[in-house]
């Protein structure tokens, strides 16, 4: 699941030093094969609900409550890449806005009936033919 | 007054500020008990002792070529061998003969203390580097509970110590530079609390950082099962000026962590079904603990996490706190600014109440009971706070920089005072003569009704100042403008800032994703109920905002390839066939509700709680993807098996998406709907044969195509017929302004957008109605034999 988003983020941010998975959810295997690919990157995962987050703090890959909406940003501090996947649109701007702040692309995969939102300053990313998500590129941020 | 070279100290004889001594966690704890709350009794092996151990068994320079040698501070695995190895190293060394007496002396003072022999202790550690900003990412030391006799004791003191040196504390500790030497670590002792409940208490609400709430989750046994998630406890949000129980979600707890007898370690075992259902903790309690949490914060002057046992003892019960700490998240945000004013906490809502007054201020409050206050304390742009004015009180009004009643509506004397000085103002903000503080500088967003924590320079930007002296006008229109939710959290602010007549399009995908499973999973576990609680909670979240105005749910409508993310989605969507090639055309929509009725009827049930337990009769249901009357048909008497019967407060809308629903529109009429919104994505997907996940020919996708235009033109005017709704909730009317004017022409009774659409939308929509006014009565003049052309009417 979610393989071409890992392929992708292995490919193009092979030197990123943190990569933050934002609003994890319940699922943390795709930051977790992320981590995989790229064992020398840190890779985080945020979600707001406390409880969760505390369930989830001992793996390879470290959570952290945090709130998109009011985020703290020291935790997001030197990523080159945040993502988050199906995240409900309410939370678009905020990211985006937290991304811009902290100079890290943001790539976020839609759900299906969402795809329509993405317009000025947004990339489409395509592989193998599909739309794999959107992508916000940082100006400070060079994708290698 | 502690020795900072003593090796035990108890915990009564500790500070906050011994941190350097005994660590953060024991120097709270005895803070605490000097304070008088009743923690449980032990005491704090030091932070010196351990550096002694280090210099007499000469481990730390091994430890130190440990960590030099493992080449390169990325390499992961070489992080865990150094690990490992200094781990060893410190766990089998032996403690120094005068260090293990004191510890063991200590331990049997307190069997004594206790009147218990062999009592059974928690032995945790405590680090002192709390003076690190991120010492919540980097601790995470060892805790081990039910450790019994001297010999265990000293055993687990020194698995404590190790514990400093996890990977991942030594990976931390590299990154920051931090040097490994200069940590130390100290070790807390206390008697095991055999805990009938445990839990949590936030004097803060840790998920907004609303400082006016505490926020209490318990359940049964051990607070191990709460920390590490295996249960969701009890919650309870209490008003912190009050103490009033604001809310209380009681929830079934299934397993507990008790205390195993046998192996003197814990255990997780079923909660009896007795105790299941039942609240932890009883209203007087919650409020006991509240009262208890909020003293802790005044004591320390910051919010806190505080972390509760309750024992049952023959006497009776007893609270003990085990652990309190600052609540970091919402703490860190407080930064100086800039300007060098006070701390700012970006965005912390402090009260809010009516918007009497629009304007922005940020400024000291004055919290004024009566006029001799007001004419004592009230200084020029002062936040005047007070329950309600008076015609006495105008002078001091015109020099406030702006005004927040706790009483009075929008026609009060404060409200109509206020907005004839264009002061800005707030009025009826519950609690605010207690909740915000004389002399705290607080920023008013008389706009949104809000008064927030500190200076909110986001707030204040000059851009928002400009933006805010010209008004926004948000037009009355007869087209209706509804907005699409998906975050239920989010309703009550969009309701307030938004002014949507309702909401067009209530998504159910994110309450599945929050409750964290394929619902088919959820089913074969027992747990269909959780369901149907947490989507009633999340539509009540929904409705009670907007209330009385409509709130059209629509059912669940993840394609299959959207469940996999979810346990249980591999098994029932992949296994079981349903991730065909192309998941938008597949198992999905009304279809699969007749499928799988046992999952729709759980919505059902959901959408039933919330209109009969809840009593919000705003809330109608919209059936996403509907292909033949068959499945519509199927899905609607299912819906009426689980009381969801139409009727004129109840309707039902369908999603046309699919051209076969245009097409027959008149037969789905016929069938028995009350409205219809179009799905302009899949619709221009279905219509034009454009795969939308298909990259390649992406380029003649356009919701704007005539064919699209043609087809919603013939649904509008078939319903229009016969008294059925039309709306919208797909993009279109967002991305273009032709598509909300082409809806309008067409008779469209409303349409659905985004939140940051919607004013926008209403202005655009008014435009479009007075041009078509405008234009009715050119034509009538024009058949009345009249030129069309509008002249002034001068006065006779």
């Amino acid at each position: 699941m979610f393989d071409d988003l890992v392929d992708y983020v292995r490919e193009n941010y092979s030197r990123a030093s943190k990569i933050v998975e934002l609003g994890v959810g319940g699922r943390i295997e795709v930051a977790e094969k992320i981590k995989k690919n790229l064992p020398m990157a840190e890779v985080l995962v945020t979600d707001k609900d406390l409880a969760w987050v505390r369930k989830h703090v001992t793996g390879r890959v470290r959570a952290v409550a945090d709130d998109v909406m009011f985020p703290q940003t020291p935790i997001y501090q030197n990523a080159s890449l945040l993502y988050s996947i199906h995240p409900p649109f309410e939370i678009l701007a905020p990211m985006a806005d937290l991304a811009g702040k902290i100079g890290a692309d943001l790539l976020v995969v839609p759900r299906s009936d969402e795809q329509e939102m993405f317009h000025d300053g947004w990339q489409k990313l395509v592989r193998n033919g599909r739309t794999l998500g959107w992508l916000r590129t940082s100006r400070k941020n060079a994708v290698s | 007054m502690v020795s900072s070279d003593a090796i035990v100290v108890w915990l009564e004889q500790v500070r906050k500020d011994d941190i350097h001594i005994v660590g953060g966690k024991c120097a709270n704890l005895g803070e605490l008990t000097a304070k008088g709350v009743t923690v449980p009794p032990g005491f704090a092996v030091t932070a010196d002792a351990f550096r002694r151990f280090l210099e007499e068994t000469k481990i730390g320079d091994v430890i130190q070529k440990t960590l030099t040698s493992s080449n390169g501070p990325r390499d992961p695995k070489q992080y865990e061998e150094a690990s490992e190895e200094i781990r060893k190293i410190i766990e089998s060394a032996p403690m120094p003969s005068d260090i293990a007496n004191e510890v063991r002396s200590a331990y049997r003072d307190l069997e004594r203390k206790t009147s218990n022999p062999q009592v059974k202790v928690a032995v945790r550690s405590s680090a002192t580097s709390e003076d690190l900003p991120d010492a919540s990412f980097a601790g995470q030391q060892d805790t081990y509970l039910n450790v019994k006799g001297e010999d265990q004791l000293v055993h687990y003191v020194q698995k404590c110590w190790s514990s400093l040196y996890t990977p991942r504390a030594i990976f931390y500790r590299e990154e920051k530079g931090f040097p490994h030497e200069k940590v130390l670590i100290s070790v807390g002792v206390q008697k095991m609390v055999d805990s009938e409940v445990s839990g949590v208490i936030f004097t803060l609400d840790p998920v907004n950082g609303d400082p006016s709430k505490i926020i209490i989750e318990s359940s049964w046994g051990l607070g191990e099962a709460l920390v590490a998630g295996v249960v969701r406890p009890d919650r309870f949000i209490v008003d912190k000026g009050t103490l009033q129980i604001v809310h209380k979600e009681i929830v079934p707890k299934m397993v507990e962590h008790v205390p195993n007898h046998e192996t003197g370690l814990t255990m997780e075992r079923e909660v009896p079904a007795e105790r299941r259902n039942a609240a932890s903790l009883g209203d007087e309690q919650v409020v006991e603990l509240a009262r208890l949490a909020r003293d802790i914060e005044d004591h320390y002057q910051t919010p806190q996490d505080v972390e509760f046992a309750v024992e049952r003892s023959k006497s009776g019960q007893k609270v003990y706190v085990v652990q309190t700490r600052p609540e970091t998240f919402w703490a860190r945000m407080k930064t100086p600014s800039e300007s060098g004013k006070s701390p700012v906490l970006d965005r912390v809502v402090v009260v809010q109440g009516l918007a009497a007054s629009p304007g922005l201020h940020a400024g000291r409050a004055k919290v004024v009971v009566g006029l001799q206050d007001a004419g004592r304390m009230m200084k020029e742009k002062d936040i005047l706070v007070t329950r309600m004015t008076n015609p006495d009180w105008v002078p001091y009004m015109k020099i406030a920089g702006a005004i927040v009643t706790e009483d009075g509506g929008t026609t009060c004397h404060a409200a109509i005072v206020s907005r004839e000085m264009g002061i800005p103002c707030i009025v009826g903000a519950r609690n605010a003569t207690k909740l915000l503080l004389t002399n705290k500088e607080y920023t008013v967003d008389a706009k949104a009704g809000v008064v927030y924590q500190g200076l909110v320079e986001e707030v204040l930007r000059p851009a928002a100042v400009a933006a805010q002296q010209i008004p926004t006008v948000i037009p009355i229109t007869s087209t209706r403008i509804y907005v699409n939710i998906s975050l239920p959290e989010l309703a009550e602010k969009v309701a307030r800032e938004t002014h949507a007549d309702g909401v067009g399009l209530l998504r159910a995908e994110h309450m599945m994703l929050s409750v964290g499973k394929h619902p088919r999973l959820l089913i074969e576990e027992g747990g269909g109920q959780k369901m149907v609680d947490a989507f009633a909670e999340g539509v009540r979240k929904v409705a009670t905002p907007f209330a009385p105005k409509p709130v059209v749910y629509r059912c669940l409508d993840f394609k299959p390839d959207e469940f996999l993310g979810l346990p249980g989605g591999e098994k029932y969507e992949r296994d079981a066939g349903h991730v065909g090639p192309n998941p938008l055309l597949g198992f999905r929509g009304a279809f699969r509700y007749v499928k799988e009725p046992d999952v729709f009827r759980l919505e059902c049930r959901a959408i039933r709680k919330v209109r009969e337990e809840f009593k919000l009769t705003n809330v109608h249901v919209m059936l996403p993807f509907v292909r033949t009357l068959e499945d519509f048909r199927n899905a609607k008497k299912i819906m009426e098996e689980e009381g969801l019967k139409r009727s004129p407060d109840f309707k039902l809308w369908i999603m046309c998406e699919v051209p076969a629903t245009v097409l027959l529109i008149d037969k789905f009429v016929l069938e028995g709907i009350d409205g219809i919104s179009f799905g302009t994505n899949d619709l221009t997907m279905l219509i034009l044969g454009i795969d939308r996940d298909d990259a390649s020919i992406q380029e003649i996708y356009d919701e704007r195509n005539l064919a699209v235009l043609r087809a919603m033109s013939h649904v509008i005017r078939i319903c229009s017929e016969h008294g059925v709704t039309t709306s919208i909730c797909g993009q279109a009317p967002s991305n273009y302004p032709e598509v909300v004017e082409f809806l309008v022409r067409e008779g469209a009774v409303s349409m659905s957008v985004n939140p940051d659409k919607v004013i926008e939308t209403k202005q655009l929509v008014a435009g479009i109605e007075q041009k078509l006014i405008l234009e009715g009565m050119r034509k009538m003049r024009e058949n009345n034999g009249d030129s069309g052309a509008l002249k002034p009417r001068w006065p006779k």
